[in-house]
């Protein structure tokens, strides 16, 4: 049912109930300028500039570079597997969650989200230790067939697909879960009523308003693929398999190469042009179609009856959840608790003492706990307020030029980690008006900030493209003001989509590695930092000790969150 | 009259007290202050180092630490937007110090307790130092090789084949310096390499990889930084390594002042504190083989005498940065 059961949208701009909505908008788009713009215009001209001389010798120099373009086939080859696979887990996953009577379901959510919140890098070496030549599951099997060689080496193409399929499909399932929590589930009754088919019912209507929803998660997943740069880096370099971003990290390393950071710029501005090129798509697809709309969420949505799949399918997702969450953990935890990495980990070998070095022993670490936890918290508030404004300007005022927003939105996130942190370096290093940013927390804050934001805006755009102006209309005219209506009819009703964006950026902000490790200062180090510090040292097992702590803790947080939070998913 | 004398007199004395008592043994004023200091070197070390250097002088001394790597990275990016805003910089590139001093970046210092140390330690006219000593060597993984290598060659022994492991020298600048300096002698040319690359040795990212693959048994033989594998040794890793017979290779790790420090006194006594038995000390307790003459190397190091160091051919990598990178890249499939 392509067709809205409602009436369509009215394309013009709603009032604007007087002064106080457009000081807002000012102060936002002050704000992201500030943010945002800043930062990605040097990185763009930096491109353009050689020895102060504005010149495209760069991107020519990229295009003519084989290896360059080589690698970035690579890239866009395990980011389109990864996408495919983790977009397809992540609905079905979500759409399982909330919408069936699957047993247990508050758990299995935990457990499908917990790949998330392992820190990237650790999460890499975590399959190192289980699948690497010589890791836990290949001795395992080693000893057991008695076989010289292992089952399985992660190294290589595959296991960079399979790694990022594995830490990413929890992007979309975070926005889905969002998205089918919000979902109004009339349609779906009337199409049951008029006698369609669950096959039939998910293919015409389900399916069709879900699509936003899978395409912004798609979206995220797709960069946040093309853009990493911890698991390639791990699991390529022996295989020598490379990506563009490591190709990237190279050329800033390479100081006797003249305007390598320039170079650096320019081939980072071809995952920028990906990136643009499928936010456009993404704008055509969903354009041409008119999306149903919620009209007022009072009922919880009725849920599938799985019957006797409920069993084979908790079956499938104990089997799943297994190896996605449940074998890395356990590989950090193995490593943590071996007295020295490399001895094998028999009950002789096992030690706590590694935990309680980590947890007490480090001074650095409550503090870097306390600064990961004030700036993810800081990120992930400022950038749903932001992008609330943001994708109101899109989606309801339709100002001219927002699309514009959209895309300067995404060059801090699809752009490595590394360049973002040199662009803000270069765009912050001098006082501006007298605000004194490098060399403080407040510049790795902007930093989140900038790199994050694209996760709120795309999944608040899913949300908000949900919900009918016919809501707000009512309202209105009822003689609130646009902000009221705002306030109290859409905000509770895109709930949902806020709290899966305010997760989304929470989680990796608390680890964060390639900006922070160019950001911080002294007293300002960040837990991703401090981990792969010690990891980087040769301090295998306290680096997985922390690691471990870590996903504990975001569990924790997590789980409390959810106790606390008023409507929630499943009941 | 006699006030006219006694008031020369109280001038002059006046002024040899001030000469005396105000001054400190350098001629110039006590250091005091922070500074910044951007390393690569272990944090334990950095701060043992910097505490003691702090309860001995005052200056307090704020240390950003992270891989060579991003230490590189954020001295290109603050350089690009205007100053390198460090006053101290300690890490393994010798490359790299030596293109920020070829651009006069780097402050040229004597520091007076270095006289203790050889003069070759002092590179670049005094612009950079080195305060102790480490080395690449042989590393090996003491649950999976039965037989001690010895030389440089036995990395392509058949027996090792595909269990041998190097950092990369497209990420590591003491890796870089490493196969430079190989391709450039005799005994050892492209052809060591070719030779690895037939075994199929593996190349790794950084020190810290390659330790780790050590220690796994992923790989059991390797080329690797010896402080590294003093350190998981000393923690009970399967891991030790041998002094090579044709000689270990020096891994120059400089210290150097950035020129236009806002605290250039401070800046210098902490290079200078280096250098001083105190430090030193701190440096053979932690295992590390002093740059100066005068102290004893750490147990179980081979003494002065009979340790065979190979220095890199610095002026050979200079000269033939490219065509290092593109030959290694070529024997090794990495583009």
């Amino acid at each position: 049912m392509r067709e809205a059961a409602l009436p369509a949208a009215r394309a013009r701009s709603p009032r604007l109930a007087g002064g106080v909505l457009v000081a807002a908008g000012v102060v936002l788009v002050a704000a992201l300028a500030l943010l945002v713009v800043y930062p990605s215009v040097m990185l763009v001209v930096g491109s353009l500039v050689a020895d102060g001389r504005l010149t495209l010798a760069h991107y020519w120099r990229t295009f003519q570079d084989r290896a360059a373009v080589a690698t970035l086939g690579n890239s866009l080859v395990v980011s389109t597997a990864a996408t495919v696979l983790g977009t397809a887990l992540g609905t079905v996953l979500a759409w399982l969650v909330t919408r069936t009577d699957l047993p247990g379901r508050r758990h299995w959510d935990t457990l499908l989200l917990l790949p998330y919140m392992i820190p990237p890098f650790i999460g890499a070496i975590a399959w190192v230790y289980l699948l690497g030549p010589a890791g836990y599951l290949n001795q395992l099997w080693m000893a057991l067939t008695g076989s010289p060689d292992p089952l399985v080496v992660i190294y290589g193409p595959s296991g960079i697909v399979f790694a990022l399929t594995l830490y990413g499909y929890p992007i979309v399932y975070a926005t889905m879960r969002g998205v089918l929590q919000q979902m109004n589930p009339a349609l779906e009754e009337a199409a049951r009523i008029a006698g369609a088919t669950p096959a039939r019912l998910l293919r015409d209507v389900t399916v069709p308003l879900m699509l936003p929803g899978v395409l912004a998660g798609a979206l995220l997943l797709f960069m946040s693929s093309l853009a990493n740069f911890g698991i390639p880096a791990v699991i390529g370099f022996p295989a020598r398999y490379f990506v563009l971003p490591t190709r990237i990290y190279r050329t800033i390393l390479n100081f006797d190469l003249p305007n390598n950071l320039q170079i650096a710029a320019a081939l980072s501005m071809w995952l920028v042009a990906i990136g643009v090129v499928l936010l456009f798509l993404q704008r055509r697809v969903l354009r041409s179609s008119r999306f149903v709309v919620v009209t007022g969420q009072a009922t919880a949505p009725s849920r599938v009856e799985l019957g006797r799949w409920a069993t084979p399918i908790a079956a499938a997702l104990g089997a799943f959840v297994a190896i996605g969450a449940a074998l890395p953990v356990g590989a950090m935890l193995l490593t943590a608790a071996t007295r020295a990495y490399g001895l094998p980990p028999v009950l002789e070998n096992l030690t706590l003492q590694h935990f309680e070095t980590v947890a007490v022993g480090i001074p650095k670490v409550p503090r870097a706990v306390a600064n990961s936890l004030a700036l993810a918290s800081g990120a992930a508030t400022i950038i749903v307020v932001l992008a609330l404004g943001i994708a109101y300007l899109i989606a309801r005022l339709r100002v001219r030029g927002a699309h514009l927003l959209d895309v300067l939105v995404t060059i801090p996130y699809a752009v490595p980690g590394t360049v973002v942190a040199l662009a803000m370096i270069l765009a912050w290093i001098r006082p501006v008006l007298g605000v004194h940013l490098y060399n403080t927390i407040w510049i790795i804050l902007l930093a989140y900030v900038a790199r994050f934001l694209i996760f709120g805006v795309r999944t608040l755009m899913a949300g908000l493209s949900q919900v009918h102006d016919s809501l707000e209309e009512a309202a209105r005219i009822s003689g609130a003001s646009g902000a009221r209506a705002f306030r109290e009819i859409t905000l509770p009703i895109i709930r949902p989509s806020i709290a899966a964006g305010w997760f989304l950026v929470f989680v990796p902000a608390v680890t964060e590695l390639t900006l922070s490790i160019l950001l911080f200062s002294v007293g300002n180090e960040t837990l991703g930092v401090v981990i792969y510090g010690l990891h980087e040292e040769g301090k295998f097992a306290l680096a997985a000790a922390g690691a471990f702590l870590v996903t504990t803790m975001l569990v924790g947080i997590h789980l409390v969150a959810r106790a606390v939070s008023l409507r929630e998913l499943v009941t | 009259m006699r006030d006219r004398r006694l008031g020369i007199v109280a001038v002059a004395l006046g002024m040899a007290a001030v000469l005396l008592g105000g001054t400190t043994a350098g001629g110039a004023p006590a250091p005091s202050g922070t500074i910044t200091l951007y390393t690569s070197e272990s944090d334990d070390d950095v701060n043992l180092l910097t505490r003691d250097f702090t309860q001995r002088t005052g200056v307090r001394v704020n240390v950003f630490r992270a891989g060579s790597g991003p230490v590189v990275s954020r001295i290109q990016a603050e350089l690009q937007a205007g100053r390198i805003q460090a006053d101290v910089i300690w890490f393994a590139d010798i490359d790299f110090f030596r293109s920020l001093a070829q651009r006069d970046l780097l402050e040229s210092y004597s520091p007076p307790a270095g006289r203790r140390a050889p003069g070759e330690f002092h590179y670049d006219n005094n612009r950079m130092h080195e305060v102790r000593l480490i080395f690449n060597v042989i590393a090996f993984n003491t649950r999976a090789v039965r037989f001690k290598p010895e030389s440089w060659w036995d990395l392509s022994l058949p027996r090792y084949r595909g269990r041998a492991g190097m950092p990369s020298p497209f990420i590591s600048g003491a890796a870089f310096n490493h196969v430079g300096t190989f391709a450039a002698m005799r005994e050892f040319g492209w052809d060591f390499y070719r030779k690895l690359r037939a075994n199929d040795a593996k190349v790794l990212n950084s020190n810290g990889d390659v330790a780790r693959a050590l220690a796994s048994g992923e790989i059991v033989i390797a080329q690797i930084v010896d402080f590294f594998v003093r350190n998981l040794k000393a923690q009970g890793s399967p891991v030790d390594h041998i002094w090579p017979s044709e000689g270990a290779l020096l891994i120059p790790t400089p210290v150097a002042i950035i020129k236009g420090t806002q605290n250039l006194e401070a800046a210098q006594a902490f290079v200078n504190y280096l250098y001083t038995p105190e430090a030193q000390r701190l440096f053979v307790q932690r295992s590390y083989i002093p740059a100066v003459r005068d102290m004893p190397y750490p147990a179980g190091t081979p003494d002065v005498a009979t340790l065979k160091i190979l220095k890199p051919n610095l002026a050979f990598i200079e000269q033939n940065r490219a065509t290092i990178r593109s030959t290694f890249g070529e024997i090794f499939g990495i583009q």
